[in-house]
């Protein structure tokens, strides 16, 4: 897939990839701002608030009512991390137009109403954003944040990227961003709000049926007017973790299963020559049905019923994950560690790295029928600082070696332990009968 | 060879999305269903018609029913990985470089993959596991600490107890309401023989289904059918307990609380319908309908979300859906407000409203383009297409009937529907509250 590039104006920068294989296209529009201690709660808010209502749609009923009007448009308005930076990027997947029954040129309006979304929020009179309308965001983040218990694995692993995270105080806890957020006003949230998107360069990212040019000229009926006050992209910031002493932290909670969690740092980034094999590392360590910790930790011993690994390329770093009766908490953790101490004595059979080095490529491969994962590659690819195609990854892949994987895991150290240790679940007055 | 047996039984075809899918009945009794698509990936879902409701069942040849325990089609759908010569076909499929997984579902059970190459491989290797078991004390015993695991996993999981809570508000005897992994308790008492039993009655491919969608042409997934399956059909008929019949109109029980470690409650609440159409067409038009008739009611641009959402009445992220097949159906609509019971007098005090001014035609012209568009969305995924083949499939219905419904469903129909199925008698609340919640 031919990706056709331009800069239609100073303040924007479009990508695209014209094809007919699909019924449906993405449009993203992103912004990319330094992270800061302040930024996240500060973006949560925002993101939320963005959604509420625009000057053309001051209500969010009638912003719902458009986007169903044009064929049930998708909008998602996010705030990524991508290493040291932070790209807000406002995307929508679309009906293509040739499905449209009644001539609606569906890009063209959704390009004006992301426009909407991001640059013509509903403001007042002082032109700032409404206190109610805050307060109330405010309220609904707050609730979103403290809600993490209801998820026993995704407060481990949030406790586990804080932990990670140690001696960064550009990051917050999760306290610490609770707090954040409800000292949070309208002032400060508008300030931010300018200084953040309204004042930037927008990368435009369209894949669908129409041309280079025709996709430019509706963007541009839309953006046309937008001036940024520096023109420069952000570069991309990607940072390690230091050398240091591994970290513990045992918490409880009343839930039935225990949540063990390893992270892992290693000094690898994606513009590193050893990056694919660290993909590779991670596919054979737990990211697949035919890794060593699922055909180990699982089929064999029997702990558990999830237990993966998960890489991060933009910090360098492996997390493992795995739901675990808390009885068997050391021989879990011993289990976990006797796979990765494999891996790097060289205990790889040919049939784990082909079967690793299938299961990217495959991933990989899967990438061209899925606009929403195309847009997704090429957004990662810039955020990392890297210049290359889905072809030419899928080509790196197949040429690690086991030789590169042993290399590459004597990298790769023991960062922190997080365990959460199941109390029991609450027992509930009513109990479902037995009939058996 | 027989070029005969190779000619699709059917054609099925939609003009409006370009697109077509063929049924081929193969001398075993499998129905095969291929729907060709230009795409890197293929995607094949072979299943049956097993799920964690079919727990009391018999076949023509026996006189009683025999009862089995919880969770045993979701535990058979673990152990067929394992293989007589001690190998995992994960393993196989990893080599093969595809992506391979399943499900049990209340009345279904599916075996699927996704490649982008060596598609032959992988789907000779799903049609051989699939219908070569075997099962030994010794692997089952390894299993139930895998599916302990799971059990614990979705136990702490405060939305699926909220579901299930809201199951048991609805239904006093379908085993709908049972949980399809079953529990640490159930799971102890299955042995080789039971789940070689419910292979055989179950697991005949008269009863099953193959789903492609893919860049394949048929010759080769029927060549692959004729050397891995039977050459001739074994039919089973299949008579399933009668139980799930006797549902009374009205919920069980209209409210159903728990506790657990939440931030804020967790709200379900269900509204029954025991008025189940007798076809698969009828049940696909209900099915179109009432998820027409939902969008009217609670989507985004509704006063009903509005008003919640601005009075904070409820948190963001009000999910709705309607559930139907042969044996149960229900409307849920779902989120999480810190007085829930306050939440479903909205909803009832909405009903009544609406039940008196009516429905919108305008939001009802909006909630079908709506459905159009997702309709058509579903065609960019041929894993989306593969599974939802299968799964119409199963109901003996056809995937392009949904285009031909959305645009001639009429707005007195959807009418019709919300006066007959939103009634207080129909409706049950669940509930999770946080554990120090004094209420």
């Amino acid at each position: 897939m031919l990706v056709r590039k331009s800069i239609p104006s100073e303040s924007i920068t479009l990508s695209s990839i014209t094809t007919d294989k699909f019924k449906t296209g993405m449009l993203s529009f992103s912004v990319t701002l330094e992270g800061d201690r302040l930024l996240s709660p500060y973006a949560l808010l925002l993101t939320e608030l963005l959604q509420r209502a625009t000057e053309s749609y001051p209500k969010k009923a009638l912003l719902q009512r458009k986007l169903d009007e044009l064929y049930s448009a998708s909008i998602s308005i996010r705030c990524l991390k991508a290493g040291k930076n932070r790209i807000f990027n406002f995307s929508a997947e679309i009906l293509d137009n040739s499905y449209s029954t009644d001539g609606t040129d569906v890009a063209r309006e959704v390009c004006s109403v992301l426009y909407e979304l991001m640059l013509r929020p509903l403001l007042d009179e002082n032109g700032l954003f409404d206190e109610n309308s805050v307060e109330q965001e405010k309220r609904r983040v707050v609730t979103y944040l403290k809600s993490a218990i209801n998820n026993p694995s995704r407060y481990a692993t949030i406790r586990l990227s804080e932990m990670l995270r140690r001696g960064d105080d550009t990051l917050m806890t999760l306290e610490e961003m609770i707090e954040a957020v409800g000292e949070c006003d309208a002032q400060t949230l508008t300030e931010f709000y300018r200084k953040a998107l309204t004042d930037r360069p927008i990368e435009v990212f369209y894949i669908g049926s129409l041309s280079h040019g025709e996709i430019e000229e509706r963007v541009m009926s839309s953006l046309a007017a937008h001036t940024a006050k520096s023109n420069q992209l952000v570069s991309p910031r990607c940072e390690t973790y230091p050398e240091r002493e591994i970290e513990r932290r045992d918490e409880e909670m009343p839930i039935s299963q225990g949540r063990l969690c390893l992270a892992f740092r290693s000094d690898i980034l994606p513009d590193s020559e050893d990056y694919y094999t660290m993909v590779i590392f991670n596919e054979l360590f737990g990211g697949s049905p035919a890794s060593k910790l699922f055909m180990n930790v699982r089929e064999k011993l029997s702990l558990c019923y999830s237990c993966a690994s998960y890489y991060n390329p933009t910090t360098g770093s492996i997390r493992v994950n795995a739901g675990i009766s808390s009885k068997n908490r050391e021989v879990a953790e011993a289990a976990i560690l006797e796979e990765f101490e494999n891996i790097r004595n060289g205990k790889i059979s040919e049939r784990e790295l082909v079967c690793a080095k299938k299961a990217v490529e495959n991933s990989y491969r899967e990438i061209y029928d899925c606009p929403s994962d195309i847009v997704s590659f090429y957004l990662n690819r810039k955020s990392f600082g890297v210049d290359c195609t889905i072809d030419e990854c899928r080509e790196r892949f197949s040429r690690v070696s086991a030789d590169d994987v042993i290399r590459v895991a004597s990298r790769i150290k023991l960062d922190s332990v997080y365990f959460l240790r199941a109390l029991g679940a609450p027992q509930n007055d009513e109990e479902e009968e037995d009939d058996e | 060879m027989n070029n005969q047996k190779n000619y699709p039984l059917k054609e099925f075809s939609c003009p409006a999305l370009k697109e077509k899918y063929y049924l081929y009945r193969h001398p075993s009794g499998l129905d095969i269903f291929i729907f060709q698509k230009k795409m890197t990936s293929a995607y094949a879902f072979f299943g049956t018609r097993f799920g964690s409701i079919d727990n009391t069942f018999k076949t023509e040849k026996e006189g009683d029913f025999v009862t089995v325990p919880d969770g045993i089609a979701h535990f058979l759908e673990h152990k067929l990985f394992s293989n007589e010569d001690g190998s995992d076909s994960f393993e196989r499929f990893s080599e093969y470089g595809a992506d391979a997984n399943a499900y049990t579902s209340f009345n279904r059970t599916t075996y699927y993959f996704g490649c982008t190459e060596n598609f032959d491989k992988s789907l000779t290797e799903l049609l051989t596991f699939v219908t070569r078991p075997y099962f030994t004390d010794e692997s089952i015993a390894k299993e139930i600490g895998i599916i302990e695991e799971e059990i614990r996993m979705y136990d702490d999981n405060p939305s699926d107890r909220c579901y299930y809570g809201m199951l048991e508000g609805l239904y006093e005897k379908h085993s709908v309401r049972r949980n399809i992994c079953g529990s640490a308790e159930s799971i102890r008492k299955i042995t080789p023989a039971l789940l070689y039993d419910c292979y055989r009655v179950f697991y005949s491919l008269s009863n099953m289904v193959l789903a492609v969608c893919g860049d394949i042409e048929p010759e080769r997934i029927i060549n692959i059918a004729d050397k891995v399956l039977p050459k001739n059909a074994q039919k089973t008929e299949i008579i399933r307990s009668n139980e799930n019949v006797y549902e009374k109109k009205e919920a069980n029980k209209p409210l159903i609380e728990q506790k657990m470690n939440v931030s804020k409650p967790l709200f379900f609440i269900g509204i029954k319908d025991t008025d189940i159409p007798d076809t698969p067409e009828g049940i696909i038009k209900k099915d179109v309908l009432m998820m027409i008739l939902n969008d009217m009611l609670f989507s985004e641009c509704t006063d009903f979300y509005n008003e919640l959402l601005d009075s904070e009445l409820i948190y963001p992220n009000l999910r709705y859906g309607y559930t139907i097949c042969d044996s149960f159906a229900y409307n849920s609509v779902s989120g999480s407000a810190d007085e829930p019971k306050a939440v479903l007098e909205k909803l009832l005090s909405y009903i009544d409203t609406l039940k008196e001014k009516g429905l919108s035609e305008e939001d009802f012209i909006r909630a079908k383009r709506v459905m159009y568009a997702e309709f058509v969305k579903l065609f960019d995924s041929t894993e989306g297409v593969a599974n939802q083949l299968f799964s119409y499939a199963c109901d003996g219905a056809d995937i392009f009937m949904n285009h031909e419904l959305i645009s001639s469903l009429t707005f007195s129909e959807a009418e019709e529907l919300f006066k007959e199925a939103f009634n207080e008698e129909y409706i049950t609340l669940s509930t999770v509250y946080p554990l120090d919640d004094k209420k």
